[in-house]
């Protein structure tokens, strides 16, 4: 490295340069005496005996500096300087010598667009100067170059991670979005970079859980904890989990994975169109409202949680608050943005105005548009907006059911047919990643069964958790029969899964088609000891709920579950019927 | 707008005051702060007297002093804070974390 290119150098540059010239002249005596002095000045020299050679040696040499005398024989320094400056990258200083003062010779040196023009005979310490300020601006501009590459690099490379941390939110949350007209909301596309999590989803027994959250610090710091909370969110709501438990997972996900000031204010509620009651589990986000759309009565509903992510799952005590609701009850959730969105006074909107706003008879009940509408008039058009997320939870029991999960269009099935495929995963793959999301995708594809998704899903995530929980880590159900038993056996399946050194799980579908639709196959095994089937089949009335439940469902969703061997191997068979017969 | 600390003469405990908005803003000064603090401190006490406002990035701040001194309540003591200022923190219920006067 030159030692001119750092920047202390530049400005106090020492007495010796550093550097490679590229000197061209046909004179013995000129090139040696200028070798001379330029090799006293601590540079390198190159020396060419006209201009054809000059070019020839310009690329092999890369010097940082070309001198070049105008009259030689072979090709003139001009003929040369002009071939050279079109192989030129970047910037590389020449400077003409010549004995003559010719006006002409001149002229074509600055047509050129050489840097500068010394005459014979030189002044030493002219020349030095020129040569030393020349080499600077050279360290100057690569320096110049070296930033803007690199600047242009980092941004090149923030744009593609922004893009990849928005197809997996994409992917991730939006996929599994439970969507239902009572769920009204206005999320901002920029939504992943201010930290705002919306997911929805509907347990197995139909009632819809939500989860507004908002995490602190922003974009790529908000993307670590969105994907794990969507994940145990819509994988813990499917199988029927309790709102603390899901939140209690979550917090220990998050708490484990985020950095000490990175947390996510969140509100987790739960409606039962069975027994009409709203559960909220609130901490760190704004009071919420529940208001009756007739009389414009309201109930606070304040956080009484911390956020998540902060304290350990086993210090976190949740408190969940009641509610009775009506099917003209609606409930506001949103994130801070609307409270500190500021007028041109820098007066902030706050909840004041909020309420009155709900209170008001003469606003239309769809608050979360009256809103956004409201803030947007108040902060007068400031692109503030995109900060809000605004979610108005309609508690018509009817509504829920009309709800679908998006990314789900009613497609026909494709022709019933004749296929089959399998997996394998070892303890490597098995330590890394969930495989579930995949083979289910895939198997769903293949033929076209979007409208089974969730079905086929909870089947194969059934299998599998059985098949790694119970047969590779040989993990005993036992331990999940208490509500506190869940985090240690959590606990101690991580630990197992990060020793894990052998075994592996196998599955394989087979379609096959039958009269008016078809039956996926569905085989698994394990690399586990099996376990004691037959008993458990005997005594089908199990007591424990909780471990009871992988096989129930099981069960409920197939038209047959069989185990085999040892009890490590399991068959199931999934029957479908057209959507169009 | 300034984050500043006082050392007590003991070196035990450290008075933060931060005058202005507490938000991402001081983050990096924030940070500074609380690396030149050496090991023996024991105790922040944070004054947001001066404080207008706190955001969610002073939350993970007020977090990260928490990290540094054990997770025992009595640790950090947070003073001074105004109404507006004690609202975020209630919202947050921080409350159960830090001492809050």
């Amino acid at each position: 490295m030159r030692a001119v290119e750092t920047s202390e150098q530049v400005e106090l540059p020492s007495l010796l340069l550093s550097g490679k010239v590229l000197l061209a002249d046909d004179s013995l005596v000129q090139r040696v005496m200028l070798t001379q002095i330029l090799e006293g000045l601590g540079l390198d020299v190159v020396t060419a005996n006209d201009g054809q050679e000059a070019v020839e040696h310009f690329l092999s040499v890369q010097p940082d500096l070309i001198i070049m005398d105008i009259e030689m024989p072979n090709m003139d320094g001009i003929e040369a300087a002009q071939i050279i400056v079109q192989q030129i990258e970047g910037y590389i200083p020449i400077v003409f010598v010549t004995g003559s003062d010719s006006k002409e010779n001149l002229r074509q040196c600055v047509e050129l667009g050489c840097d500068d023009f010394i005459a014979r005979p030189y002044n030493p310490d002219l020349l030095t100067a020129k040569i030393r300020s020349l080499l600077r601006t050279k360290s100057l501009y690569d320096e110049q170059v070296k930033r803007k590459t690199e600047i242009e690099a980092f941004q090149e490379e923030s744009e593609r991670e922004a893009q990849v941390a928005a197809n997996l939110y994409d992917r991730i949350i939006r996929e599994n979005f439970f969507e239902t007209p009572a769920l009204r909301y206005s999320l901002s596309p920029a939504a992943m970079f201010n930290g705002d999590l919306l997911i929805s989803a509907k347990s197995p027994s139909g009632q819809l859980y939500v989860m507004l959250g908002d995490f602190t610090g922003h974009g790529m710091s908000a993307s670590i904890g969105a994907g794990p909370t969507a994940e145990i969110f819509y994988g813990m709501t499917r199988k029927g989990f309790d709102i603390s438990e899901i939140v209690s997972e979550i917090n220990r996900k998050l708490q484990k994975i985020l950095p000490v000031d990175i947390f996510l204010a969140a509100c987790f509620f739960k409606l039962d169109p069975v027994t009409k009651t709203l559960d909220v589990c609130t901490g760190g986000l704004p009071e919420h409202y529940l208001i009756n759309s007739s009389s414009r009565s309201i109930t606070i509903i304040a956080s009484t949680n911390l956020p998540l992510g902060i304290i350990r799952s086993e210090q976190l005590t949740l408190d969940i608050q009641h509610f009775n609701v009506a099917v003209d009850d609606v409930f506001l959730v949103f994130t801070d943005g609307l409270i500190e969105a500021e007028n041109q006074e820098g007066t902030q909107f706050g909840f004041d105005r909020v309420v009155s706003l709900l209170k008001n008879p003469d606003v239309s009940t769809h608050f979360q548009e009256e809103l956004s509408i409201a803030v947007r008039d108040f902060s007068g058009g400031r692109t503030q907006q995109d900060d809000i997320t605004i979610v108005e939870y309609l508690c018509d029991i009817d509504l829920i059911n009309q709800g679908e999960e998006s990314g789900i269009t009613r497609h026909p099935e494709s022709k019933p047919s004749q296929w089959t495929y399998s997996f394998g995963f070892n303890a490597d793959t098995l330590k890394q990643f969930d495989p579930v999301p995949l083979i289910t995708n895939t198997v769903i594809d293949i033929q076209g069964l979007q409208n089974h998704r969730e079905t086929i899903f909870t089947i194969v995530t059934e299998l599998f958790i059985n098949a790694l929980d119970h047969g590779v880590l040989g993990l005993d159900s036992k331990l999940k029969s208490s509500t506190d038993g869940f985090f240690k056996y959590f606990e101690e399946r991580q630990q197992r899964l990060e020793a894990l050194q052998s075994g592996f799980v196998k599955a394989s579908f087979t379609h096959e088609a039958t009269e008016n639709g078809g039956r996926l196959i569905i085989r698994m095994q394990d690399s586990g000891v099996g376990f004691d089937y037959k008993g458990k089949n005997k005594n089908g009335n199990e007591k424990n709920i909780f471990s009871g439940r992988g096989i129930a469902l099981l069960s409920a969703l197939c038209s047959s579950v069989e185990y085999l061997g040892e009890g490590n191997r399991v068959k199931v068979v999934y029957e479908w019927k057209m959507a169009s017969s | 707008m300034a984050v500043n600390s006082i050392v007590s003469s003991d070196g035990r405990e450290v008075t933060i005051k931060v005058s202005g908005r507490f938000d991402f803003s001081q983050h990096q000064a924030f940070r500074a702060a609380c690396n030149s603090l050496n090991t023996a401190v024991q105790k922040f006490v944070v004054d947001l007297g001066g404080t207008e406002y706190v955001d969610s990035s002073a939350l993970g701040m007020l977090l990260v002093l928490r990290d540094k001194v054990g997770e025992k309540k009595e640790n950090v003591k947070i003073v001074k804070a105004r109404p507006e200022v004690k609202k975020i923190l209630e919202i947050a219920n921080f409350d159960k974390l830090f001492l809050v006067a």
